[in-house]
């Protein structure tokens, strides 16, 4: 039987249909076809320096140009791991993931909760409140280093001169940066909140904070499930406010990893890359943990 | 225990008025139903009972209480969504026992209470179910168990029979009307469906572009309403409501229509009655095939067995008559047809403010 | 097999290509093949190199060719693109010097380009290795040497000097020597300076010191704090940047070295020597002064500027910093406006009133044994340049060493005159006539032993820099102690030390 004679028959309830096999190569053609711009643009700007530097971490590098690399195997990999700094900068890298991921989604929480009230101006403040996604990263930690500059800023302070304030400020910065994006997906879940599931709380006497708690936060919590893990995942990957605000200092207090690797990128390669990986890795990880633990308290809607 | 108040309660989004003057009471224990086509203002009035908007001007009691600046959790009612509304992340117990939990009832209270509405609703069994995993109808009992689990002062229900089928709808009417009197608590039911309305108010309140129409016991709406929207409004199929004239000679008062002239003369008074246009309404069984009497041009017959409708075009205006139990040949479609009609069986409305003229028999 | 199936074996396969599409063309041999480093050492002969050290061993260097007459049968104007660090005043003379070259001649139109920070600098050198984004021409900083060597990118400007048979003779001999390796000249001096004390006379006279006899050891630097704080003249008495610079001078001053193997003259260097009783004396120095309020110290990172701006405003009275700060320190006390680049810094920020700013040789620690050290940017010439550009760099520096253009070029931004000649030229004796702090950085030099003066050879010098950084910073600024301070450097130094060795191969 050739194959244009070959009939796959499809039932979808009003009736049966015949599609040729011929149809279904041609229309798979086709979606491939479709696909292949974004396919190839994932595969020269992901897939590929991925794959690139997984490769270098078990080489180290010659000196000059044409030089060979010498196959080294894991040593590099031992290394990185068993560097005492490199465990330093993962736990700053946390420390700095935790202060801004949760206050962000606190805050955005809250200010989409304020905006989502029927009061007048409301408008207004969901233009100011979104203003952050518009801004680069470059200008907000410029303009937060006007303010924080030990000599000469806006704000009389020293946060950025004593280790821990300046992660901090680093957090604070970047919550900031990322507040105007957070609270637009919040928002957005909010308001897909059924009117009448508030009124019926109202109206079974649960006040503002018991509305929030009972009826909003569960009902939005895909929302709050996608924000935290897209917070973490940009948290994690910090990199010009730290540039600008406090280049690794002071004494590498916020030498987080991403910074880690662009500082190491010319002097140690091989590192660099081992780096690297581990930071991919160390994410899937932990959007894993992350789905895991919490998947069963969001609920995705009937 | 308390009864529900409008006091002249006016309600305007912008330009459009929902709710006109509506003045109404509605007694302690009652089953009242707010009656209306859509945009008629019930939903409006009875989200303001409710707290959820608040009059424009006017007065909502609650009891002795004026209600207007109260919150809705700081009044005692219940409310049934026509949605639902139920919490779709909790068990069945928990949407119970939430107004409960909400007011910070004692524990061994709430679990008595949630088993004790459950039973009441049938829905022991369904506790540990998620709304989600629940047909429309064990939707709608959990929605009504949540509602009686406080025992409030009233309850509000807003067409929660609307999004059920045909036959779960018939069946949960009887089971709300059981509960009403069960419980003994005031409802107040707002709807489109005269049926329900029929069936289950002690009164009904009639709505129509945020006024107030006719509030009266059913079968005082049934027999005499208060003007042709609620004559055409009420019954199943409703009644004919179509122009006609008045002649009188002396004492004797004439109806005139399509070929039939009718003798007023037992039901109405010649006071009560002016020459010339007036609406005549006559119920749909109260039109009697005949050899003689109005005249009309058959456009359809629809036969549900117990019963047929003919359609018929009179003037420049449709009739439906009912015959039950039909027997032999029904007529087609463009079949001449002649019906008679009783005095007693005829209301009748001033032509231009469509009011009810009072006949003899009215007190 | 069903289409389903059918469609992944394809998805598959797809991915599969773009993999080995991605592996392919990759550098890489798995066997542990050691590339040999050919033995052919200079062709030309050794003419006027000033280098009488002894050989490295295990370095060798191609010298190669410098076409320098291509220049003559080039067609079209020559474009020659140099790269620098240089800042503020002495940014502003490069560029004046870049236009009176192209003024004089119409072969070659040079171009100079500031790069940020010397570190910027040599990240962006390094980045470009191998492609022609490279200039022709780069001002790099003097601890360069070894890693222009390592990764052969640099055209050894002894091929210049042995074809157009030039006398370097009459330039900076400490300089020279420090750059010449395995009797190769690396490289020219060219931003050629040193570290000097800069201190606020009207301070010292608040304080009762004498202004004309500034400290000369640290401990007199510390009574001159002590005086200085308790009077009120100041709010500190000392400013400094933790720059790893301030130890090498330090240690070169008590003629130690920073590491061994002859401070990487004799063989490469593998061991970090900071784990000496000096080098703890000065970190506790440090700290102590810190904790005492006479000194304030500041970490260094790129663009730090605010030890200089503590004297401006008048906090500090004393700041240790190159001596090619000098033109632009004058510039802004004379109210002039200065290029900021990345220097941060605005007349407009500082109190003129309160400055009475004099130079004077960077104190030693306890004496001076040893010597300055030669430091600041050598002009090096890029290997993948095209002879043409070869030669268009090595005529412009024929033209910048002349001894009128070295005199302008010291007048303008306070660098050394890199040709000794220059000192006699009238502009200069003026200027030194008027104000002597233009002088003083040269004065140390005078007498001095090359040898002595020669820097360490390190190849990967900014590595070794952040961690003897990170030993001082944990010392002075963390409050560590100095012997936790040089387990910490050591450590990072050493093993930055080996990693290097291993890929020279």
């Amino acid at each position: 039987m050739s194959l244009s004679q070959t009939r796959m028959s499809l039932n979808d309830g009003a009736g049966t249909y015949f599609r040729s096999r011929r149809a279904r190569v041609s229309e798979t053609l086709w979606a491939y076809a479709f696909l292949a711009p974004s396919l190839v643009i994932f595969a020269v700007f992901v897939f590929y320096p991925l794959i690139r530097t997984a490769h270098q971490t078990f080489y180290q590098p010659g000196l000059y140009p044409d030089a060979p690399q010498r196959y080294i195997g894991w040593e590099q990999w031992t290394d990185v791991l068993g560097d005492s700094d490199f465990h330093a900068t993962i736990l700053r890298t946390l420390l700095l993931s935790l202060m801004t991921v949760l206050p962000a989604l606190v805050l955005g929480l809250l200010l989409a909760w304020l905006v989502n009230q029927p009061l007048r101006g409301m408008s207004l403040f969901r233009i100011v409140f979104s203003t952050p996604v518009a801004t680069s990263v470059a200008v907000a930690s410029l303009v937060f280093l006007i303010l924080l500059n030990p000599q000469g800023g806006i704000l009389k302070v020293d946060w950025l001169t004593r280790p821990t304030p300046a992660l901090m400020s680093v957090a604070l910065t970047n919550v900031w940066q990322n507040l105007g994006i957070t609270f637009i997906i919040i928002l957005a879940g909010l308001q897909s909140v059924p009117d009448d599931l508030i009124e019926a709380a109202k109206i079974d006497g649960a006040g503002p904070w018991r509305r929030l708690r009972s009826v909003i936060i569960p009902t939005i919590s895909p929302t709050l499930m996608f924000a935290f893990v897209i917070l973490t995942i940009v948290s994690f990957q910090t990199f010009g406010q730290i540039d600008i605000l406090t280049q690794g200092g002071p004494q590498d207090a916020t030498r987080v990893i991403v910074y880690d690797i662009f500082t190491n990128r010319g002097s140690d390669p091989g590192a660099a890359a081992v780096k690297s990986i581990v930071l991919f890795g160390g994410l899937v990880l932990l959007t894993f943990i992350q789905f895991a633990a919490l998947n069963r308290r969001v609920h995705y809607g009937d | 225990m308390s009864s529900v108040t409008f006091d002249r309660v006016r309600k305007v989004y912008g330009d459009v008025v929902a709710v006109d003057d509506l003045s109404l009471t509605v007694d302690d224990g009652e089953f009242m139903v707010l009656l209306g086509p859509s945009g008629c203002g019930k939903s409006t009035a009875l989200r303001m009972v409710a707290g959820l908007e608040e009059p424009t001007s006017g007065d909502i009691a609650l009891g002795n209480q004026v209600v207007n600046r109260v919150p809705p959790k700081d009044r005692d009612i219940a409310m049934v969504f026509q949605s639902y509304a139920l919490y779709p992340h909790m068990t069945v117990r928990a949407n119970i026992e939430f107004p409960l939990k909400a007011r910070k009832v004692e524990r061994s209270v709430r679990v008595e209470r949630v088993e004790a509405a459950a039973e009441t609703l049938g829905l022991s069994e369904l506790l540990d179910r998620k709304p989600g995993q629940l047909s429309g109808g064990q939707r709608q009992r959990v929605a009504a168990a949540r509602a009686i689990v406080r025992r409030p002062q009233a309850f509000l229900m807003d067409e929660p029979l609307s999004n059920l089928d045909a036959k779960l709808r018939v069946q949960t009417r009887i089971q709300l009307v059981q509960l009403h009197q069960q419980l003994g608590t005031t409802f107040l039911y707002v709807t489109h469906d005269q049926v329900e309305a029929m069936t289950m108010a002690d009164r009904i309140a009639v709505l129509h572009d945020g006024r107030l129409q006719q509030v009266d016991r059913p079968s005082d709406v049934y027999d005499r309403p208060a003007n042709a929207f609620v004559a055409r409004f009420i019954g199943s199929p409703p009644m004919n409501v179509v122009p006609a004239t008045i002649t009188i000679d002396g004492s004797a008062l004439t109806l005139n229509i399509a070929g039939l002239a009718l003798d007023l003369s037992t039901k109405f008074r010649p006071e009560d009655l002016k020459a010339g246009d007036v609406l005549l309404g006559i119920r749909p069984e109260d039109l009697i095939p005949a050899e003689d009497g109005l005249q009309a041009t058959v456009l359809g017959v629809e036969s549900l067995g117990h019963e047929a409708h003919i359609v018929a075009q009179c003037g420049g205006h449709q009739l439906t008559a009912r015959i039950a139990n039909p027997r032999g040949s029904l007529p087609h479609a463009s079949d001449v047809m002649r019906f008679a009609v009783d005095a007693d069986d005829v209301h009748l409305f001033d032509a231009t403010s469509e009011q009810r003229i009072a006949d003899s028999t009215s007190s | 097999m069903s289409f389903a199936r059918r469609n992944r074996w394809l998805s598959l396969i797809a991915a599969l290509l773009m993999i080995v599409a991605a592996c392919g063309g990759s550098d890489d041999s798995d066997d542990n093949a050691e590339d040999s480093t050919p033995s052919e050492t200079s062709a030309g002969s050794n003419e006027a190199s000033g280098g009488s050290g002894p050989n490295v061993e295990g370095i060798d260097i191609q010298v190669g060719d410098c076409a320098v007459d291509a220049l003559d049968d080039a067609g079209d104007v020559v474009e020659l693109t140099m790269w620098h660090a240089l800042a503020a005043q002495s940014k502003t003379a490069l560029e004046q010097q870049a236009e009176r070259y192209n003024a004089s001649q119409d072969k070659v139109h040079l171009t100079v380009i500031e790069q940020g920070s010397y570190d910027q600098l040599q990240d962006k050198i390094r980045a470009s290795l191998g492609s022609d984004e490279l200039p022709a021409l780069a001002i790099a900083e003097d601890t360069t040497t070894q890693f222009f060597i390592d990764t052969r990118s640099a055209l050894p400007v002894q091929a210049c000097v042995d074809a157009a048979q030039y006398d370097t003779s009459d330039l900076l001999p400490p300089w020279i020597d420090h750059y010449t390796v395995n009797d190769v000249l690396m490289a020219l001096p060219f931003a050629s300076s040193t570290p000097v004390l800069y201190y606020n006379k009207n301070a010292f006279r608040a304080a009762g010191l004498d202004p004309e006899k500034p400290p000369t050891s640290f401990a007199e630097l510390r009574e001159a704090d002590a005086a200085i704080v308790e009077s009120g003249a100041a709010k500190y008495g000392l400013s400094l940047k933790l720059d790893s610079w301030l130890v090498e001078h330090l240690v070169r001053r008590a003629d130690e070295l920073l590491v061994n193997h002859d401070n990487g003259r004799s063989a490469r260097a593998d061991e970090l020597l900071v784990d000496t009783p000096l080098v703890a004396d000065i970190w506790t120095w440090l700290q102590d002064e810190v904790d005492n309020g006479g000194l304030i110290a500041v970490e260094d990172k790129s663009g730090q500027f605010d030890h200089f701006v503590a004297v401006a405003n008048g906090n500090a009275a004393m700041v240790i910093e190159t001596s090619a700060a000098i033109a632009t320190v004058r510039a802004l006390t004379a109210g002039n406006s200065v290029d900021p680049g990345t220097s941060g810094l605005d007349a407009e920020d500082v109190d003129l009133s309160k400055l009475d700013i004099a130079v004077a040789p960077m104190p030693s620690f306890t004496e001076l044994t040893g010597s300055s050290q030669a430091g600041g940017g050598g002009a090096f010439i890029m290997a993948n340049a095209s002879p043409e550009e070869q030669a268009a760099a090595w005529d412009f520096l024929e033209f910048a060493m002349t001894p009128e253009e070295q005199a302008t070029w010291h007048v303008e931004s306070s660098y050394m005159p890199n040709n000794i000649l220059a000192v006699d030229e009238p502009a200069v004796k003026e200027l030194w006539a008027a104000d002597p702090a233009f002088a003083a950085a040269y004065e140390t030099f005078e007498n001095v032993d090359p040898e002595k003066a020669r820097g360490p050879l390190i190849g990967p010098y900014q590595a070794v820099r952040d961690a003897i950084e990170d030993g001082m910073d944990a010392v002075v600024l963390a409050g560590q102690s100095a012997a936790d301070g040089q387990d910490i450097s050591t450590e990072k130094g050493n093993k930055v030390l080996a990693d290097w060795n291993e890929r020279a191969g």
